[in-house]
């Protein structure tokens, strides 16, 4: 019993190493920041479960249950954000050449939000605001 | 510790060992600091599983607070980075204009 558990959690290991391998591989073959992040995100986030999973299975107690069960549970809290935060700085800094992306339905949207009279937005043609303006 | 065991845990070390030098050129290369950010992110994620990786072949829990802890605060790196790098002035291509990364 023990051996198979063993055996198992090596297995878990092994997933999660591959897709933090996956995760590499994609810094490498994806040509912008929106693409890399692809894979930055979302196996790596299986990845670290995965082998939360095969520590909890391999080391039999009950404070790796626990350790392992919180480590995904804030894994999969804060990964969609530093996901969310990288993804906006890329885009509005204009690093993401407009010939990467099939449909920008962000620029759609902001477009119309311009064209929306608003007091607090600038008339559309301006390009540049005060610099401490990042709230939109 | 069998030998299967042993094997399948030193291919996971291994594909960990590559991706981590896969991550450290892509933070001395990236052409932009997000790149770097990101691949910061990725060092970070990889420490996690070396230290699972650890745990399950010594059999010890006593270095499983590393990962614990490394997920819950590993994103911040990456956050401040986006979060103080980022371009100041709010510049945002219209539809159908060619941006600076164009070539």
């Amino acid at each position: 019993m023990t051996a198979v558990l063993d055996l198992v959690s090596a297995l878990f290991v092994l997933v999660g190493a591959f897709m933090c391998f996956a995760a590499a591989v994609s810094l490498v073959r994806y040509p912008d920041v929106l693409g890399k992040l692809h894979a930055i995100t979302k196996p790596q986030s299986l990845g670290v479960m995965a082998i939360a999973i095969g520590v909890a299975l391999g080391v039999r107690t009950w404070w790796a249950l626990s350790v392992a069960i919180i480590t995904i549970v804030f894994q999969l809290l804060t990964s969609p954000v530093a996901a969310n935060m990288v993804a906006r700085g890329a885009y509005r800094s204009g690093i993401v050449p407009s010939r990467n992306l099939n449909v920008d339905h962000l620029a759609e949207d902001l477009d119309e939000a311009d064209a929306r009279p608003d007091r607090l937005t600038p008339p559309p043609g301006g390009n540049s605001e005060p610099s401490g303006d990042h709230t939109r | 510790m069998t030998v299967v065991v042993n094997a399948i845990l030193l291919l996971a070390a291994l594909l960990l060992t590559i991706s981590a030098l896969v991550a450290i050129q892509r933070i001395a290369v990236g052409p932009s600091q997000l790149d770097r950010s990101i691949g910061s992110d990725l060092m970070v994620a990889v420490v996690i599983g070396s230290v699972g990786l650890w745990a399950t072949w010594a059999d010890q829990d006593t270095e499983i607070v590393i990962p614990l802890l490394l997920s819950m605060v590993g994103f911040t790196g990456a956050v401040s980075i986006a979060r103080l790098v980022s371009e100041r002035v709010v510049y945002r291509p219209k539809s159908g204009e060619k941006i600076r990364g164009d070539r």
